[in-house]
């Protein structure tokens, strides 16, 4: 490594390489950038996403045909009301349907999950209820009916006494753990009101009692996030992180999703309203020290959705509706990688899925249907793209060319 | 069904990606030869490169946040739009810069009021503007010179524009601001040779 001022003298005289001068102009533009203008780096990232926006509009989107927007949302809130269970707008060419089915009907999935508290205990909840509430002296379902004997005493005894306990290390040992089983799907409202789905095989750990440094929740599986964030009170400088396996995500108040399953090589962060950051996850020791990874946030916009695959991030516009719809009741799946859909499908409806050969996992389907109909007629409506069959025996789905 | 490489959508990072997913160091030559060719990663990258100097440079002159937004937005649809006729070898540092440069001068001039009472300035500045009147109207190096002093630090601009809009003496002045008449005077001259400087360095832009 040349010494900077060496490196300048070289500049000026000219005698750098290609490399040096780069180097040099980076820092000059950096170091431009930095000159005091009254607008700070909240101010220029922004005014930067405006910018983009207005010039994406004009010019790359201007040339070309507008990106098919399928199914905006509203359609998907339409369909949900309506509860139909058909297929809609499925291209390709149609073919017959050749699906066989086994003779046991295998419906979807409902409102199952068990909660685990701090000393251990595992509590089912009850399916007719769609959600949980951790209130400050007890925890009861969404309609207010109590969760009867679930407080463990320390647990209890600080929450009845309505205020945090005050050490933090009590509170890391005080985590509940909200869990989905294949097929199920739950709700949560954390202490600081904060609202969280579950969709199925997810689990999410978070403590009885926000600390007032941080608001950490952590996720493996699949969650839709709506992070409580009033200005001006107090909680809302408290930063909230969802920390999984994958990703380490900074959450600025706001309406996101998360996927993060073990057995999916992708996590995605696909933000609704608000912002968020995002990056590699702390959690994993493969990743270089903390300042590296701070550096490798990541700030997303709405629309956008941040992917972890291995060691790398990329960002990328998304519909929206196609990754938050299974909160309200619908598969929606846009141009969608079959293996992937097969996996979603397999989660909901708690059955294994097989490929046969001659299969391309990666071959991409569109369509939306409700996930509340039963597993015939989701298959049912795949088929009728004339690309794949499938062959149900008990709780195994063969896919076949 | 069709699998599309770019789907619509679109990377919104500091770093590039190559259509392949491949994340690359910023690599400016390269960029601006895949944006004459109509790639919307490269033009994306350079978006993000440039864009934050840029909004600096105009605001700092401007001190108008929809001015300067304004401005670069034009800047950048400009770049895309012309990237056909953009020549490979042309500095993109330089045209941005230059572009931006323009485009608030001429902010400027549809905010004449800010410069009419700096026409006297022209003469005061005559190391800039003594080569350079063939070229330049009067009215032109006016609106420059405008510019240039908005983008002076503040305290440094209270000062000046003090003396040369509101015509104040140097003793008015340093009555206003607390400061001793000395100081002012130091203050004027210190500014002009600021400003002689930033003039030698916009006017190539303007040119």
């Amino acid at each position: 490594m040349i010494e900077p001022r060496e490196l300048v003298k070289r500049y000026r005289a000219g005698t750098c390489t290609e490399a040096e001068r780069r180097y040099v102009e980076a820092w000059l533009l950096r170091y431009r950038a930095s000159d005091d203008t009254g607008l700070d780096e909240k101010d220029y990232q922004r005014i930067r996403h405006a910018n983009w926006q207005a010039v994406r509009a004009q010019t790359i989107s201007g040339g070309r045909h507008a990106k098919r927007r399928w199914l905006p949302f509203a359609a998907a809130a339409a369909i949900l009301a309506l509860a139909i269970g058909t297929w809609l707008l499925i291209d390709g060419t149609r073919g017959v349907s050749d699906m066989r089915l086994g003779t046991t009907e295998i419906l979807p999935g409902g409102n199952r999950a068990t909660l685990t508290l701090a000393d251990g205990r595992i509590i089912t909840l009850d399916e007719a209820q769609t959600g949980i509430v951790i209130g400050n002296r007890d925890i009861t379902y969404q309609d207010g009916s109590a969760l009867a004997g679930v407080i463990p005493s320390e647990a209890g005894e600080s929450l009845r006494n309505g205020r945090a306990p005050s050490h933090a290390q009590a509170d890391v040992q005080m985590m509940l753990s909200l869990s989905t089983p294949k097929g199920g799907t739950y709700q949560v409202t954390l202490p600081d009101g904060s609202k969280v789905w579950l969709n199925a095989a997810s689990t999410l750990r978070y403590p009885i009692r926000f600390t007032d440094a941080v608001r950490e929740v952590f996720l493996e599986g699949e969650a839709f996030f709506e992070i409580k964030g009033i200005e001006g009170t107090r909680m809302s400088r408290v930063p909230f992180n969802v920390q999984t396996s994958g990703q380490t995500i900074e959450v600025l108040g706001t309406q996101f999703n998360v996927s993060a399953y073990t057995d999916d090589p992708d996590t995605k962060t696909t933000l609704v309203t608000g912002r968020v950051k995002v990056g590699m996850s702390t959690l994993r020791n493969d990743v270089p020290t903390s300042q590296e990874v701070r550096e490798r946030l990541v700030e997303l916009s709405p629309g956008q959705q941040a992917t972890t695959r291995g060691a790398a991030i990329t960002v990328e516009e998304v519909d929206l509706s196609s990754y938050t719809a299974w909160k309200d009741g619908l598969f929606l799946f846009d141009d969608e990688p079959l293996d992937a859909i097969m996996r979603k499908i397999s989660r909901w409806y708690d059955v294994e899925v097989v490929f046969n050969d001659g299969i391309d996992r990666q071959e991409r389907f569109g369509g939306g249907v409700s996930r509340y109909g039963k597993l015939k007629e989701v298959l049912d409506r795949l088929s009728l793209t004339g690309k794949v069959r499938f062959a149900v025996t008990e709780r195994r789905i063969t896919v076949m060319p | 069904m069709t699998f599309k490489p770019f789907g619509g959508k679109f990377p919104y990072l500091s770093r590039m990606r190559r259509t392949n997913g491949e994340v690359v160091a910023y690599d400016e030559p390269e960029l601006v030869a895949r944006l004459v060719a109509g790639d919307e990663y490269a033009f994306a990258a350079l978006f993000d490169h440039y864009h934050d100097v840029l909004l600096a440079f105009a605001y700092k002159r401007l001190h108008d946040e929809d001015d300067a937004k304004d401005v670069v937005q034009d800047v950048y649809i400009r770049l895309w739009k012309q990237r056909e006729s953009f020549r490979l070898e042309t500095n993109l540092e330089n045209y941005l810069f230059k572009a931006v440069f323009n485009s608030v001068l001429n902010v400027f001039k549809h905010r004449s009021v800010h410069a009419l009472h700096l026409e006297a300035l022209v003469h005061v500045i005559p190391s800039v503007t003594e080569g350079t009147d063939h070229g330049i109207r009067e009215q032109d190096m006016a609106h420059i010179i405008a510019m240039e002093v908005a983008a002076l630090p503040t305290k440094m601009r209270e000062a000046f524009e003090l003396r040369w809009k509101d015509g104040l003496t140097n003793k008015q002045i340093a009555l206003r601001m607390g400061l001793s008449e000395q100081t002012v005077e130091t203050h004027m001259k210190r500014t002009l040779r600021v400003l002689r400087g930033r003039l030698q360095v916009a006017l190539p832009f303007f040119l």
